[in-house]
């Protein structure tokens, strides 16, 4: 039995912190912060938003006295729903973030009417089950003190709502920033992405430009500006007015890039429709061999596969690089209100890694759950071909989970493989599928196989073997 | 006398309790932050933007101004 730890990205916030005690999600609360909860589980939002999922379910765990004794200078401890699997705002598509951030507005607006309001305004702290964004942080909410500013505004401002701006006004995807910093976009960086043309689109002139300009004439000012503003009377009106604002400008934000390579796969790949159907039919009599606890689909692009996988899954994560067909299949699955599969913008040869605080404070996707089912449909010449990646690393990189495979070899004479060579040396020989079932058979005990396209494509069902039977990669 | 005295330090405390104080929280607002949200806080935000300027024309002009105290610092 492992003893109850803090968890590595939860430090910033000293009135509140989260602990990890077996599969136990715990919060940790400060004298101040217990005062918070229990003023926030009397306000009627919160009953509201939790009964709609929109707030992460929260209580006192029975057994709290034993627990709180290894925390020992903390003055309470509630206990959260585990969110099926942690994800974070650089693998959202443009959708949702936006939908993270009218959750993130929607809940400081109903706060105010209840005499509370948000310390902060942090990306992270909204997760996800399914299409829907859930916030997780209830150590946020505190009462509202009269005559104070919204604390968490430039924060929003860099996390969500510079983000968006960045790619419906200039089309440029926000998630390499995200990732290359955990506090955002600076309001400094972000009024030079912007010019004096875009000062007419919402939320560049005030937000970013004038926001720019009054940080930079203030931020060496020892004036006590927070006292000030308090004297001079700002009110809780103020902020509504301010979040409600935020709230049409962030609503009425579009992602306008209509089309992008991998969006139209779906109808533009190698299949005819026998062979489609073919691979359907494989796919799901592989998923329905068990009930999975959590399955990744790597490279799920309009998401076919992964539904098929979660009619027989807890929860499946569809991860692909193209942010367009992330943010297609969202829409879809918003739509459809599911529950049960998150699409993430994620690359398996740049995979997120761990960030922050000794690395640790956002973690990498495999230390955040591992999944028991893996598919590889159509992905493995891309990171061959494409990335260049040693077949036989690729093949140890996905036997690493410990679940079973469901994997595609696409040949080289086939038409989307070709593609990728057009214009590259083919120096690729260890690329065969031969060599492929040989590095497999060292990892994984074949199930079944299918062979589609006269041979060019190759399905293969596999479990692991536990250990590799010799050395996978040849000298 | 004496308990009469223990009753209105709890009556005081009691008061002290329920009057919500200034703590601030981990994250700093930033100055030129605060300052927006008063431009951006609709007619309300006009009145306080007025007194704000006038509060600071004052300063220049000699009146007293309130000197940074612990209390305006953010926690850290």
């Amino acid at each position: 039995m492992t003893s109850p730890r803090f968890d590595p990205g939860s430090f910033r916030d000293r009135e509140s912190r989260v602990a990890l005690h077996q599969e136990r999600i715990l919060r940790l609360l400060s004298p101040e912060a217990l005062a918070s909860w229990n003023a926030l589980r009397e306000s009627r939002s919160f009953e509201r938003a939790v009964a709609g999922g929109r707030i992460v379910g929260t209580k006192r765990p029975p057994d709290a006295t034993e627990l709180l004794a290894a925390f020992p200078g903390w003055a309470g401890i509630l206990e959260h729903e585990r969110v099926p699997f942690v994800s974070y705002p650089y693998e959202w598509s443009f959708s949702m973030l936006q939908d993270a951030a009218i959750l993130q507005l929607e809940l400081l607006l109903e706060a105010l009417d209840d005499g509370l309001t948000l310390k902060d305004a942090s990306a992270y702290n909204v997760q996800w089950r399914g299409a829907q964004p859930v916030f997780v942080d209830v150590g946020s909410f505190e009462r509202y003190v009269p005559g104070e500013p919204w604390v968490g505004y430039l924060q929003f401002c860099q996390l969500f709502l510079y983000p968006l701006l960045l790619t419906s006004h200039r089309g440029v995807p926000f998630q390499p920033f995200l990732r290359g910093s955990l506090d955002g976009i600076p309001v400094a960086a972000m009024t030079q992405l912007f010019s004096a043309r875009d000062w007419l689109r919402p939320g560049v002139f005030a937000d970013v430009f004038l926001h720019a300009k009054l940080q930079a004439g203030n931020a060496a000012s020892r004036t006590a500006v927070r006292r000030e503003v308090r004297r001079s009377g700002f009110s809780r009106e103020m902020i509504a007015t301010n979040v409600r604002r935020l709230l049409r400008i962030v609503s009425g934000m579009r992602w306008k890039l209509a089309s992008s390579e991998w969006s139209e796969y779906a109808s533009d790949n190698s299949y005819d429709a026998a062979d489609a159907e073919a691979k359907k039919a494989f796919v799901t009599k592989a998923a329905a061999t068990r009930r999975w606890r959590r399955v990744w689909d790597l490279g799920a692009n309009t998401g076919t596969f992964a539904r098929i996988a979660a009619e027989h899954a807890d929860y499946t994560v569809a991860m692909d690089s193209d942010a367009l067909s992330v943010d297609r299949l969202f829409r879809e699955l918003r739509a459809e209100k599911r529950r049960d599969v998150l699409p993430l913008v994620a690359n398996v040869v740049d995979p997120s890694p761990g960030l922050g605080w000794r690395g640790r404070e956002r973690l990498p996707a495999g230390d955040r759950g591992r999944p028991d089912l893996t598919l590889c449909l159509a992905l493995l010449h891309h990171l061959v071909l494409g990335g260049n990646v040693p077949l036989g690393e690729v093949v140890d990189w996905l036997a690493e989970p410990g679940g079973h495979l469901v994997i595609e070899f696409v040949a080289k004479g086939d038409p989307m493989a070709e593609k990728l060579l057009l214009n590259k040396l083919d120096n690729y020989a260890d690329y065969d599928r031969d060599e492929f079932e040989r590095l497999l058979g060292l990892r994984f005990e074949l199930l079944d196989r299918l062979e589609l396209r006269g041979g060019l494509r190759t399905l293969y069902f596999a479990r692991p073997t536990g250990t590799a039977r010799e050395a996978s990669t040849r000298p | 006398m004496l308990k009469d005295r223990i009753g209105s330090l709890a009556f005081a405390a009691a008061i002290l309790l329920l009057i919500p104080v200034p703590v601030y929280a981990y994250l700093d607002p930033a100055n030129g932050s605060i300052l927006l949200q008063v431009i951006l806080g609709g007619v309300a935000g006009g009145a306080v933007a007025i007194r704000l300027f006038w509060g600071r024309i004052r300063a220049f002009f000699g009146a007293p101004s309130a000197p940074v105290s612990r209390d305006d610092k953010p926690s850290v």
